[in-house]
């Protein structure tokens, strides 16, 4: 009961964050306007199918979406210390956990919100202007999208509970954006050329980046299929067949899940003050 | 991530990839892998063959005649030549096996050549799609 | 009369006794009879019209015959061939054929023509493998029939149509639905025109096959769209190939191909648009691909390194990942772009002529790596990508050679118009009502969001309140030994012990990093120490959410949210600390809150808020309550009202902790006090006037 009256206050506080209002205008923005440029060409035979227009959107919620968690993630726990307001809170019959995850679920909420917000009125867009969008893959991306900033709203808590500073906190979650979206492919792909590895290798590698278990899987939704991929794409059909889907999603929750855990650890150990 | 957590993550996956072995059979998923030597899908089993490189590599044909055509062009270093039964669909290695070759046999590139596990099977299918029975051996050596 | 014909009868019965020996059908229906017969007995080249009713396979025509169906269906039964013609100049019309046999090997179909000059028209063929099968039947013709193959794994597929050694064919407008192929081979001079081909293998595949004319067909989620293999002489126009996708998701591709034409097609939404290997296989027997559309390809035009000789002019490319790709990398030379539309051209065209001023070269770093190295295409779609295409263009040294250079581009594409096309493409449409539902959702998001609509949580009357939510009870003695708190290697308290009764108003006093604070955190159970406390016997490390149930807390300054009303804010904790609705109006009463419950809590004064804190702080009516220099930032007026308002508190029997460095404020209150200096205990007064006195 506790917990969601934390995450009452949370999404209260929310609504007053600067922050999450620009991540949600530049979100709607950039979706919207990439619907519009996928859609406007070629419509007439029919072809500017969600394939293509899909393939962009995913890019753009790889760059995105995880940026907004892992930031307003990060400021949170670390943001009301600094300020002293967790202080008080704590000092409140409340348990940690209760705070932790109360404050977790509230902006989990204001960013599905404000996510929701961008996919409905790219859909919006798609429909007016007579667009073909089958809406169960829609639906299915809007879904995975939620995951995925779950996923790296978990993060960006995991970061707050360890941060002493707002400042030092911003700047870790800021790096992990780097590291999760550019760094670290960019990393495993130089590996994989130097050391040769072979293409079951390679995917193990890159699926440590839980965002690449959230572009697979989008790839599957958008695409239908993971061929597009190339080789290691076939491979990870190959290995994993039917058991492909249930063993990425398992993954992202088991991310998201073990951050939000290690979170409440540290936090309950380290409290207000430490 | 600790150095050595990478470490142990690298471990993991070498040791996922394990090497061929010259007596595994091939494996081929139908209707999805692709040929070697014409890029068509492999569709039928009984026409399919394949073949291991000593160098671990695996080349699957959708026809006995493409097999042979590739090897020929690219001349690699082959382990062992596999190909199917014609009638039961096993596995056979080509060197054990007997082929029948007639332009009745319509394989998926024309070559109309199909592999039997034994000699009397091979010698009655060649009654009556009037062909021919060669071993591997003197296939290789007519192309 | 009667007598041959009986005979007839017979005879065509012995015959039939052969294909039966191949497993047994369920008996042979007087359908069957009745039409075979009826063949039997008509002479040569007449015409039959075949009544309505359901005819068991299988059924020879063995004479030049026109059979017209009114209505009948023939079924196979699952065996072997439904109708076998052997006869030449056999036309088969508006029958219904269904349930073929099953064996690739046998090959299996619905119509087997052996014989020249048949017309297959306008027939339906369902839950068959083959579907029309011509062997040596040059001249024939097969025209709107709708083929559907089974509904089994791609490998165990039949041929929708197949096209053995029959030269002189045409295939016009028909349908056909998850089969193999439409396969032409070793054959001449065949029309493909008009056909919808969804869902199979190749739509189209030509195996040694010459002079063949593909037009106006549509190519729809099959493998392979078209595919020419060792063949010679193809015209491919005006045909629409969408959406084939996987390892070899060709629209349409060519190997070992010569004297290809390929104009004026639509090719969009295929994993390779066009793939081309060795065609033309020989020198003088060009490929040309002209006026095509390429959109939305992950790679438009896939060529292996070896092909020379091919030339690409007036198509359009658009919206592909990857315009040209190289498989396998390397370079492609001896193949000439010319007046291409390139989506992603960005020269100018000074002089009007259509033509853009500077050549386009095709050179993306990214497009080279994928093709050397296609095992990392797992990194397609990720911004990794990106940055590094971004990087490469910034610093033209990563830049690879030109793939291709094509030296006067067009400005403006050059579309193909298909008439066929708007209604043949993919309308897998959007239900609209699903569209406006998500929408629907997620604009009644946002505006709940930005109006809080979400306030529901808070006075909702589903939300129970606690039933022990009454005063926390509870005597209020404290029990402090050995108190140890260190931060880092700082010793905030040391070796600290004191008692404190129920009732007791305990000061702590001593200078800034006396270690104040840290005593009172301690307490709240929101710092690790070691040494023992006891709140009633409860120990707040290991039962903290209890024992702040015992204790209310004061800090120097109050700390909520600014656009939180007095109202608000009483009743969120009320809520947090589990309290009855009906308390907290008292509590407002006893502070003097009443006016201030709509004011935010950023626009109230100091002492204003220290009451709104003590007023939390007595929420659930602690025994005990916990004060941070609660008068620190306060006037003097203001402190005066505050104190009094404790010494109400302490006679009401409560139990006062409060840090302070006012002396005046420890005498007005304070029954002991406790002095402190770097985390030590150094005193302990009683409170009677000399002693502190001099104390302090």
């Amino acid at each position: 009961m506790n917990t969601l009256l934390f995450a009452h206050r949370e999404v209260r506080e929310a609504r007053r964050n600067r922050w999450l209002w620009l991540y949600a205008l530049v979100f709607v923005a950039l979706a919207s306007a990439l619907m519009w440029l996928g859609l406007s060409a070629l419509g007439s035979y029919g072809v500017a199918g969600f394939g293509r227009t899909g393939a962009s959107l995913i890019n753009l919620i790889l760059l995105i979406v995880p940026l907004m968690g892992l930031t307003l993630g990060a400021l949170s726990i670390a943001g009301e210390r600094e300020r002293g307001t967790l202080l008080f809170l704590l000092a409140q019959p409340v348990s940690a956990a209760e705070v932790l995850i109360g404050k977790y679920l509230g902006l989990a909420f204001a960013l599905i919100a404000a996510l929701s917000a961008g996919f409905g009125i790219s859909g919006l867009l798609i429909a007016w202007h007579g667009g073909v969008v089958q809406s169960d893959l829609y639906l299915a991306l809007w879904g995975l999208t939620v995951l995925l900033v779950l996923l790296s709203l978990a993060v960006g808590f995991l970061i707050s509970a360890l941060a002493r500073k707002g400042a030092t906190a911003m700047g870790t979650a800021l790096f992990v954006w780097l590291l999760l979206v550019f760094l670290s492919d960019l990393g495993v792909m130089g590996t994989a050329l130097v050391l040769r590895l072979s293409v079951g290798q390679l995917f193990s590698l890159a699926l440590l980046n839980p965002l690449q278990s959230f572009k697979l899987l989008a790839v599957l939704i958008v695409q239908g299929d993971l061929e597009i991929l190339g080789p290691a794409g076939l491979y990870a059909l190959r290995a994993f067949g039917d058991a492909l889907v249930p063993f990425l999603l398992a993954l992202l929750v088991g991310w998201t899940v073990s951050a939000l855990a290690l979170s409440v650890v540290i936090f309950r150990h380290r409290g207000a003050l430490e | 991530m600790t150095r050595r957590a990478f470490l142990v993550a690298l471990v993991a996956v070498s040791l996922s990839g394990c090497q061929a072995s010259r007596e595994r059979p091939p494996q081929i998923r139908y209707g999805r892998d692709r040929c070697a030597q014409c890029g068509m899908i492999i569709s039928e089993a009984r026409f399919a063959a394949a073949y291991l490189t000593r160098e671990g590599t695996w080349r699957s044909f959708d026809d006995i005649g493409d097999m042979l055509a590739f090897s020929k062009a690219h001349r690699e270093d082959v382990a062992v030549f596999w190909v199917h039964d014609y009638e039961g669909e096993a596995w056979l290695k080509a060197d054990s096996a007997f082929f029948v070759k007639s332009s009745e046999l319509h394989t998926p590139m024309g070559h109309g050549i199909v592999a039997l596990g034994d000699r009397e099977r091979a010698e009655q299918l060649a009654r009556q799609v009037h062909g021919s029975v060669f071993t591997f051996t003197e296939l290789l050596g007519q192309r | 009369m009667t007598l041959i014909r009986a005979l007839g009868i017979l005879l065509v019965s012995i015959a039939l006794l052969a294909p039966l020996s191949r497993g047994s059908p369920t008996g042979e229906g007087p359908g069957m009879r009745a039409l075979q017969a009826l063949i039997a007995s008509a002479p040569s080249g007449a015409t039959l019209r075949v009544p309505q009713g359901v005819y068991t396979g299988p059924i020879v025509i063995d004479k030049p015959l026109t059979l017209i169906s009114e209505g009948a269906v023939l079924d196979g039964q699952g065996q072997g061939t439904i109708v076998r013609v052997t006869a030449p100049d056999v036309m088969l019309k508006g029958f219904v054929l269904k349930n073929s046999g099953r064996s690739l090997a046998h090959e299996d179909s619905a119509i087997l023509v052996e014989a020249p000059r048949a017309i297959i028209e306008e027939n339906t063929l369902s839950d068959v493998l083959f579907g029309i099968y011509l062997k040596d039947a040059p001249g024939s013709v097969i025209r709107r029939n709708k083929i559907v193959g089974l509904d089994v794994s791609e490998a165990e597929r039949g041929d929708a149509i197949r096209v053995w050694y029959s030269s002189d064919v045409l295939i016009q407008e028909n349908e056909t639905y998850n089969a193999r192929d439409a396969i032409i081979w070793y054959s001449q001079n065949v029309s493909v025109w008009g056909n919808r081909f969804v869902g199979g293998r190749y739509g189209i595949h030509l195996m040694y096959a010459q002079e063949i004319r593909i037009e106006e067909n549509a190519l729809l989620k099959n493998f392979v769209g078209i595919y020419a293999m060792y063949s010679r002489g193809v015209t491919i126009a005006k045909n629409l190939s969408l959406g084939h996708r996987g390892p070899s998701g060709y629209g349409i591709g060519l190997k070992d191909s010569d004297s290809v034409s390929v104009a004026e097609n639509v090719i969009a939404d295929n994993s390779v648009g066009v793939f081309v290997d060795n065609s033309p296989s020989a020198p003088e027997t060009p490929v040309v691909f002209r006026k095509n559309l390429f959109a939305y390809n992950e790679t438009a035009v896939m060529m292996l390194p070896s092909v020379r000789g091919d030339l690409f002019t007036e198509n359009s490319f658009i919206e592909n990942f990857e315009h040209v790709g190289i498989a396998g990398g390397g370079q492609l030379v001896g193949n000439l772009w010319e007046r291409n539309f390139w989506g992603d051209y960005l020269g100018y065209d000074a002089d009007g002529d259509g033509l853009g001023d500077l050549p386009y070269k095709s050179e993306r770093l990214v497009e080279d790596l994928l093709d050397r190295h296609p095992q990392m295409k797992l990194f397609l779609y990720s911004p990794a990508i990106q940055a590094l295409e971004f990087a490469a263009r910034a610093l033209p040294i990563f830049q690879p050679q030109p793939k291709l250079i094509d030296p006067q581009p067009l400005m403006t594409p050059v579309l193909p118009t298909l008439e066929f096309a708007r209604a043949a493409s993919l309308r897998s449409g959007m239900p609209q009502a699903a569209t406006g539902w998500l929408l629907f959702v997620g604009i009644s998001l946002i505006i709940g969001f930005g109006w809080g609509v979400v306030r529901w949580l808070i006075p909702h009357p589903l939300l129970p309140s606690p039933s022990k939510g009454r005063g926390a009870g509870g005597e209020g003695e404290i029990v402090v030994r050995g108190l140890t708190k260190r931060f880092g290697h700082v010793i905030a308290v040391e070796n600290l012990s004191f008692t404190v009764r129920a009732g007791e108003a305990l000061a702590l006093w001593g200078p800034n990093g006396a270690g104040k604070s840290t005593v009172l955190h301690c307490l709240l159970g929101l710092l690790r120490y070691d040494g023992a406390i006891a709140l009633d016997g409860l120990d707040p490390h290991r039962q903290g959410k209890e024992v702040r149930r015992l204790l209310g807390f004061v800090p120097q300054q109050i700390q909520i949210p600014d656009d939180f009303t007095v109202g608000e804010a009483l009743l969120f904790f009320a809520r947090l600390k589990g309290v009855l609705r009906e308390a907290v109006p008292p509590v407002i009463q006893r502070l003097g809150l009443d006016k201030f419950l709509h004011k935010r809590i950023g626009t109230l004064s100091g002492g204003m808020k220290q009451r709104v804190a003590l007023a939390i702080a007595l929420l659930g009516d602690p025994p005990i309550l916990l004060l941070d220099e609660p008068t620190a930032s306060l006037d003097t007026q203001t402190r005066k009202e505050f104190l009094q308002l404790l010494n109400e508190l302490k006679s009401s029997g409560k139990t006062l902790i409060f840090s302070s460095h006012h002396h005046n404020e420890i005498l007005a209150v304070a029954d002991r006090v406790l002095v402190l200096e770097q985390g030590r205990l150094v005193q302990i007064e009683h409170i009677d006037g000399r002693g502190v006195s001099e104390l302090l």
